[in-house]
């Protein structure tokens, strides 16, 4: 079955004053129709860039140097300009994290939403209005009372949901959501994640869900890919890669989730702190705080290979990791 | 507070305040290149008079004479050479609007600094007065004041620019020293017994002094710009080599805009204006990207 | 509701300080002046010099006889009642000089508003969208030179390089003088002409810091995550440019449409006397060189309170145009 995305060796490139930072360095990544895949990494692993290269949006001074994006078949980094603007959001659209300013400050809500459909030939004022407010309905908001708002006057949470409800406004077949969760309090975490859930359910949507807490993982996401350093390290359904991780550096986030039940005493944080990515190690860009790393990983980058059922991993010494024991 | 104490006070101060935006300065090329354009004007204005002389006597058979090797920039309505008085008005002109420049500083220091310092109805009061001055344009009040009380030199004239241009100034020294009020260096010098005269001087001053400075050069374009208006209006006829009497004379009286070859004549003040508002301008601009004061402390 | 009101307070309590300033002012008036002004009419109509005096007294609404306090009252009470004084030189109450220059003035400076500022914005919008292209250096030379030219020096170019030497414009004067009034094309295409210059002049000077000023707002506005946001939402460009960038970066501009009107009315002084354009600047200055104080004083009095209502409006069409302003004291 051909996946609904694959990105292909993705490298995109920050030309900063001290040289050229590289955000995203030879990642790849098949996404599956119907399917809720989760990409966990810190901040800074390229998350949230390579999310901006599926909609060709790279912010300046970036750039994606090489690599190919392909959505239904289609090569979008090849696209010409008209093209992509009708492939944006139609096809593939964003929930940005409520904390961002994403929405115009002097527009009403309403006006977002219509703004957005005449933009690909929704017309008609009514239809869309109508549309808009089942949506709202769905993440549980009064249209009513959001329609006729200005962004700053809607709480956090609100906004979230607003944000949600603008990313389905026009039935894309994938939706990304850029930490969902971040910056919410825990009750209203809990309130999105069911939306979430509900959305999955009901509308049967292919979601890509980035972020850094692996209990919304748990919670939500089929599938799961591991970013680290601008590449993905490792991928594989949710439970495999829970109880049976094949790459150090997922066993070490796991290992360092906080849960609610366990001895905190049993965390560890993963020693070291994050790659430079102006200059990144030599060979394997976790070697330095990998406690399974030989000199071998010091100087040959590892592939993203298949390793059985479908479990892709980038590290040569794969084999020692899987089967040991996980605290989840 | 001994003597050499105050003194040293004020040395401490001077170099805060006059040297180091000076050094600041000459690294940017704009501001370096204003600065240029200033000092050749300065000179014109100190040691000018002494090397051009000025023969205001009439000479009507030399009349609106073009530009020639006797008179680079020829001759007014009376025959008088134009380079010349640009040179000998250059004097007045800078300063006039030093002197406006300095009063408007020390008035808007004053004002902003009790506002600031003593807050309560006194900062209501003088907020109140700031508010004022800048809401009402300063150009037709100066023109009223220049027209109500006699203006027969620089230094009154230095004053009626003054009255109404301390607005803007003081509002920036009141909210520095706002700001600076709460810092903990003013609560420490407190605690130490150090007196307000200190505080004053070594703590707040200097930290004031940027917006000072930067303003002070403004201030003068400003006045500069006002001084030739007012003057241009013949309303204060004090100086008959002022650019602004210049002008006034070329254009109002003598209608030498209507004769061609006496473009030099009218020109001349105007060109001066402008070369003298742009050094200004550079001067300022390169002050003012370099001596962010919110970078400093 | 309550912020409003005390903007409109604090603008009446300035109001009411001009006034008063004036009115000292008036009284520290040279009594040479008005002796001089007594002469004048003992020799026009033959009055006696007491009568005279007492004449030019009345007119400075100055009654040495009355007590300051009760001066005072009298002219506020004049004023209440909408009494600016009496022109001296022209014979007619400040209003009617009011009324017959006050259109002239309001149309040069309303049309040079409108055009430095839609001009400025424009500009500003495209340099902010297009980042390397050659307006942006060739502008913003353009404002330091204007930035720095006062604007009678810009009036006097434009009128020496128009009026007197290529003769397109003509050099003073409302309209031609020979064509009556009137709905004609003559009348308006005449007045359109005389009034080009001194609105060139207006808009030469500021158009350019407007542009910069846009741009700065803008390239702030381009930085925002919502305009990112649009672009992913597959918005057409031009929609975001005019909708997203332009309607968010105007807003911090709108107060300096007051300020800039303040200058344009401040500077009417000087460049209506450049042009000999009949209007409220022309008729000050004149008011000002010939010491006629009773005008001088009515005229300031009306340009120093259109400012300041200017500045209130201003700032009430901020709070109207930008939803997340909730007026702040």
């Amino acid at each position: 079955m051909t996946s609904l995305l694959s990105v292909k060796d993705l490298a995109v490139e920050f030309d900063l004053d001290k040289g050229a930072l590289r955000a995203v360095n030879g990642a790849s990544l098949d996404v599956q129709q119907g399917e809720i895949m989760a990409i966990v990494g810190e901040s800074g692993s390229g998350k949230t860039t390579l999310a901006f290269s599926i909609f060709n949006l790279v912010p300046p001074p970036g750039k994606i140097v090489s690599g190919e994006i392909f959505f239904d078949g289609k090569e979008v980094l090849s696209l010409n300009p008209e093209e992509l603007r009708k492939y944006r959001w139609k096809e593939v659209a964003m929930v940005f994290q409520a904390a961002q300013n994403v929405m115009n400050p002097v527009a009403r809500i309403a006006d977002q939403m219509l703004d957005t459909a005449q933009a690909h030939g929704k017309t008609s004022k009514g239809e869309v209005i109508e549309h808009a407010s089942e949506l709202l309905k769905m993440v549980r908001l009064e249209p009513s009372q959001v329609l006729h708002s200005y962004p700053h006057e809607l709480s956090g949470g609100m906004r979230q949901r607003v944000i949600i409800a603008l990313g389905l406004l026009l039935d894309p077949r994938m939706l990304i959501l850029d930490e969902p969760t971040t910056a919410l309090d825990v009750v209203t975490q809990a309130y999105i994640l069911d939306i979430l859930t509900d959305i999955r359910d009901k509308l049967g949507l292919t979601m890509i869900l980035l972020t850094h807490d692996m209990s919304i993982v748990a919670k939500v996401a089929d599938r799961v890919g591991v970013m680290y350093a601008g590449r993905i390290m490792e991928v594989g359904k949710v439970e495999e890669i829970f109880y049976d991780a094949r790459h150090p550096y997922t066993v070490g986030l796991i290992r360092a989730a906080p849960s609610l039940i366990g001895d905190i005493a049993d965390k560890k944080a993963i020693p070291g702190s994050p790659p430079d990515l102006l200059n990144p190690p030599a060979g394997c860009p976790f070697h330095p705080r990998c406690a399974y790393a030989t000199s071998h990983c010091a100087e040959v980058v590892p592939e993203l290979k298949d390793t059985g059922g479908e479990r892709l991993v980038a590290c040569h010494n794969w084999q020692l990791i899987s089967g040991g024991k996980q605290s989840g | 507070m001994t003597a050499t104490t105050f003194s040293a006070e004020i040395r401490h101060f001077l170099y805060r305040s006059i040297y180091e935006p000076f050094r600041i300065v000459t690294r940017d090329k704009k501001a370096f290149a204003g600065l240029i354009i200033l000092l050749i004007f300065l000179l014109m204005a100190t040691i000018g008079p002494e090397i051009v002389p000025l023969d205001m006597r009439s000479n009507f058979a030399e009349r609106f004479k073009p530009p020639s090797r006797e008179h680079p920039l020829g001759t007014d309505y009376g025959g008088r050479d134009v380079l010349a008085m640009i040179v000998h008005g250059s004097r007045d002109v800078l300063s006039v609007a030093f002197l406006a420049a300095l009063f408007t500083s020390l008035i808007a220091v004053t004002i902003g600094m009790i506002a600031g310092l003593e807050g309560g109805i006194v900062d209501v009061a003088l907020s109140l007065a700031i508010n004022a001055v800048l809401s009402i344009p300063s150009f037709p009040v100066m023109l009223i004041l220049g027209s109500v009380f006699k203006v027969t030199n620089a230094l009154t004239f230095g004053i009626v620019l003054s009255i109404w241009s301390w607005g803007s100034l003081a509002r920036a020294v009141r909210s520095q020293v706002l700001s600076l009020k709460e810092r903990e260096f003013i609560e420490a010098a407190r605690t130490l017994g150090l007196g307000t005269f200190h505080v004053v001087f070594r703590e707040l001053l200097p930290n004031v002094m940027p917006y000072v400075a930067i303003n002070f050069v403004d201030t003068m374009r400003g006045a500069i710009g006002s001084s030739v208006g007012l003057m241009f209006l013949g309303l204060v006829p004090f100086s008959a080599t002022n650019w602004g009497m210049m002008l006034n004379f070329a254009v109002r009286q003598a209608g030498a805009i209507y004769l061609p070859y006496a473009m030099s004549y009218v020109l001349s003040p105007m060109i001066a204006i402008m070369l003298l508002e742009l050094g200004g301008v550079f001067f300022a601009h390169g002050l003012d990207e370099l001596l962010n004061p919110r970078l400093r402390t | 509701m309550l912020v409003i009101l005390k903007r409109i307070g604090i603008a009446l309590f300035t109001i009411f300080v001009i006034v008063s300033l004036t009115f000292f002012l008036v009284r520290k008036t040279p009594g040479d002046v008005m002796q001089a002004w007594a002469m004048d009419l003992v020799q026009t109509y033959s009055m006696t010099y007491e009568d005279a005096l007492s004449m030019v007294q009345s007119w400075y609404s100055y009654d040495p006889h009355q007590p300051l306090l009760q001066q005072y009252i009298t002219y506020i009470s004049g004023l209440l009642r909408g009494d600016l004084g009496k022109s001296f030189i022209y014979k007619v109450s400040v209003n009617e000089v009011l009324v017959r220059a006050l259109p002239w003035t309001a149309f040069v400076v309303s049309i040079s508003l409108f055009l430095s500022f839609g001009i400025g914005i424009l500009l500003g919008m495209a340099m902010a969208w297009k980042r390397k292209s050659f307006l942006d250096p060739l502008v913003t030379a353009y404002a330091s030179f204007t930035g720095a030219t006062p604007d009678y020096i810009t009036a006097l170019i434009l009128l020496i390089i128009f009026a007197v030497n290529l003769h397109i414009f003509p050099l003073k004067g409302a309209y031609d003088a020979t064509i009556t009034p009137g709905l004609t094309w003559p009348f308006i295409k005449s007045v359109l002409m005389h009034a080009a210059l001194p609105i060139a002049a207006y808009t030469f000077e500021h158009a350019a810091s407007w542009a910069l000023a846009m741009k700065g707002s803008a390239v702030g506005v381009l930085g925002e995550d919502y305009i990112m946001a649009a672009r992913a939402r597959g918005l057409k460009e031009g929609r975001i440019m005019i909708h997203y960038m332009g309607r968010n970066a105007i807003l911090p501009l709108v107060t300096g449409l007051a300020i800039s009107l303040g200058g344009m009315v401040g500077g009417s002084a000087l460049i209506e006397t450049i042009f000999s354009y009949p209007g409220i600047g022309w008729f000050f200055a004149e008011a000002l060189t010939k010491r006629d104080f009773g005008l001088m004083q009515g005229l300031f009095l009306f340009l120093a309170a259109s400012i300041i209502f200017a500045n209130l409006l201003a700032d009430i069409l901020y709070s109207v145009l930008d939803p997340r302003i909730k007026l702040e004291g």
